[in-house]
């Protein structure tokens, strides 16, 4: 399995993420898109198709049938668009489409975003939706709430590996630290360990300041071929991996509840048709949902031992200046997880930091970078590795 | 809890027959039905293969073990199990609000399935690997009835 046509990001677009009032889903897809194509130097008549990652527009916004909406007030006429929803990885498995659409020559330029507009709820609401990607019947049923299913990996991570919650709030804390630097970030503001572990509970052992927050916001790319990228203005960034893979829906169907054996299929999976090593990836943009999802997934992808993530966290080996720097963007937890979005403005980080024009986050010498997208409780895993050219 | 004996406990199996068309047969087994039927009346229906005889609770259709889909519906006669994580729910969905903070775990079985559940009990006696009674809450209809009691140390390993 591979590409069959090797394949480039060559424009990045995104909204602020926060609390953005009265803005409505199509205005923030239309800013990230629009911008992407500015990015590109790519113009209407150049997109051959559009794949979007959407949530719940229907549930946070009481719109259904968004592909052609979003493409309609972009201004794009009569253009095949196709919304993908995978939970939290909905925007990763927009890219992943766009890509293959492009790999396999059915399209030549293709416009893939995410979007979700969730601060119109009360945060009991978005509880209650987002606990639709458990399993409704015997997960959300029972009580489970999203924050709930992590929450019981954390206390079995615990349990199995002395994992701690200092381990835990010392991601939110990097997390805050990188999003200072980040224009695009819901939070400018830097929080301590101590302050982490006196927020109040939402599903114990995760304090607030575990949890990603709820959040506006948009992403969008402009993927094409390599060949092709020769002809548009934009900085071509390549693809060279793309894997997906799925597991149980239900957490109490799987043999072990301290991480996910969907990343490590995936990151295989990945690594493998890259032709690289794990020490060869100089940046990541790892899903931090939750600060234990940060810690599970650099033990799953390959890049710490179990047991080992949270400890180096902590030692500041993720950090900017770090052997390893995961989440410069902020991550989730502090630019921000408007959810349909979220898989692509992890790419648009990874891309300008490939770019080197991640400005005060820049990353020296970065020229291989990894993005890992989680959807639900890893029921859906979407990797990427992008090099620059 | 005893043996019972309602029909659809003894034998199932997804009746797909190819022939020519008009005489293809497909039966959609109504799996989760026959769950929510057995636990309004407190007791569990879980599936087995009748290929590699693996068991599942909830039930399935078609084997996660061996693929085959002959498979039949058996009554899971646990009454106790094991913790083997949860959580105390502080932030609840509407619908639950009025129980937080309240505590979700999972629950091994001791005939070796899982399953998810309010946990009752003291919070101050949580702790992975607690022994836990099967219960339900008679308040409620369908899988929501289920709840696991936390049993005195004197019950654990």
């Amino acid at each position: 399995m591979g590409l069959a046509r090797r394949v480039a990001i060559i424009g990045i677009g995104m909204t602020k993420f926060g609390a953005l009032g009265d803005v409505t889903t199509r205005e923030l897809f239309t800013e990230a898109a629009y911008k992407a194509m500015l990015d590109a130097g790519v113009t209407h008549k150049d997109i051959d198709g559009v794949f979007v990652g959407n949530l719940s527009s229907d549930v946070f916004e009481h719109q259904m049938h968004l592909a052609p909406l979003l493409p309609d007030y972009l201004a794009l006429d009569n253009i095949p668009a196709t919304r993908t929803e995978a939970a939290c990885a909905s925007g990763g498995l927009a890219l992943r489409s766009a890509i293959m659409s492009v790999a396999s020559g059915m399209y030549d330029v293709v416009l893939a975003g995410g979007v979700e507009k969730m601060t119109n709820l009360p945060t009991s609401k978005v509880t209650e939706a987002l606990a639709m990607c458990s399993d409704d019947i015997y997960e959300a049923n029972l009580g489970v709430t999203f924050p709930g299913v992590f929450a019981m990996m954390a206390r079995r991570h615990m349990h199995e590996y002395g994992t701690t919650p200092e381990m835990m709030a010392a991601v939110a804390v990097k997390a805050h630290d990188n999003a200072m630097l980040n224009p695009y970030a819901q939070f400018h503001k830097q929080i301590t360990i101590d302050k982490a572990l006196e927020s109040p509970m939402v599903a114990d052992p995760l304090h607030l300041y575990d949890c990603s927050p709820i959040t506006d916001g948009a992403a969008a790319l402009i993927v094409t071929t390599v060949e092709k990228a020769k002809e548009f203005e934009g900085q071509p960034v390549e693809v060279i991996a793309s894997a997906q893979t799925s597991d149980t829906m239900a957490l109490h169907d799987r043999p072990e509840f301290t991480g996910f054996r969907s990343t490590r299929i995936a990151a295989d999976k990945a690594f493998k048709m890259a032709g690289i090593e794990r020490k060869d990836i100089d940046v990541v943009e790892v899903h931090d949902c939750f600060t234990i999802a940060e810690i599970m997934a650099l033990e799953d992808i390959g890049f710490f031992k179990k047991g080992e993530a949270g400890p180096a966290i902590l030692d500041g080996q993720t950090r900017r200046d770090g052997d390893l720097p995961v989440n410069p963007s902020g991550g989730l937890k502090a630019k921000g997880h408007p959810i349909g979005a979220t898989g692509i403005s992890q790419v648009f980080s990874i891309v300008e930091q490939l770019r080197g024009v991640a400005g005060s986050l820049q990353i020296a010498d970065a020229e291989i970078g990894l993005t890992q997208n989680l959807g639900g409780s890893g029921g859906t895993q979407v990797l990427h590795i992008f090099k620059a050219l | 809890m005893g043996p019972r004996c309602f029909t659809f406990l003894r034998h199932y199996e997804i009746k797909v027959k190819i022939m020519k068309y008009e005489e293809t047969v497909i039966e959609t087994p109504r799996f989760t039905q026959k769950y929510k039927e057995a636990i309004n009346e407190d007791y569990l229906v879980g599936t087995q293969c009748q290929d590699c005889g693996s068991t599942f609770l909830p039930p399935r259709s078609i084997c996660k073990d061996c693929k085959s889909p002959r498979t039949k519906f058996i009554e899971i006669t646990a009454e106790k199990g094991t913790l083997l994580t949860y959580t105390i729910i502080h932030v609840a969905p509407p619908s639950l609000q009025h129980m937080a903070p309240y505590v979700v775990g999972i629950v091994e079985l001791e005939t070796g399935q899982r399953l998810t559940a309010i946990i009752l009990g003291d919070p101050a006696e949580l702790k992975i690997g607690k022994k836990v009674l099967l219960s339900f809450d008679s308040e409620t209809k369908g899988p929501g009835r289920l709840r696991f009691r936390l049993l005195p140390d004197d019950h654990s390993d």
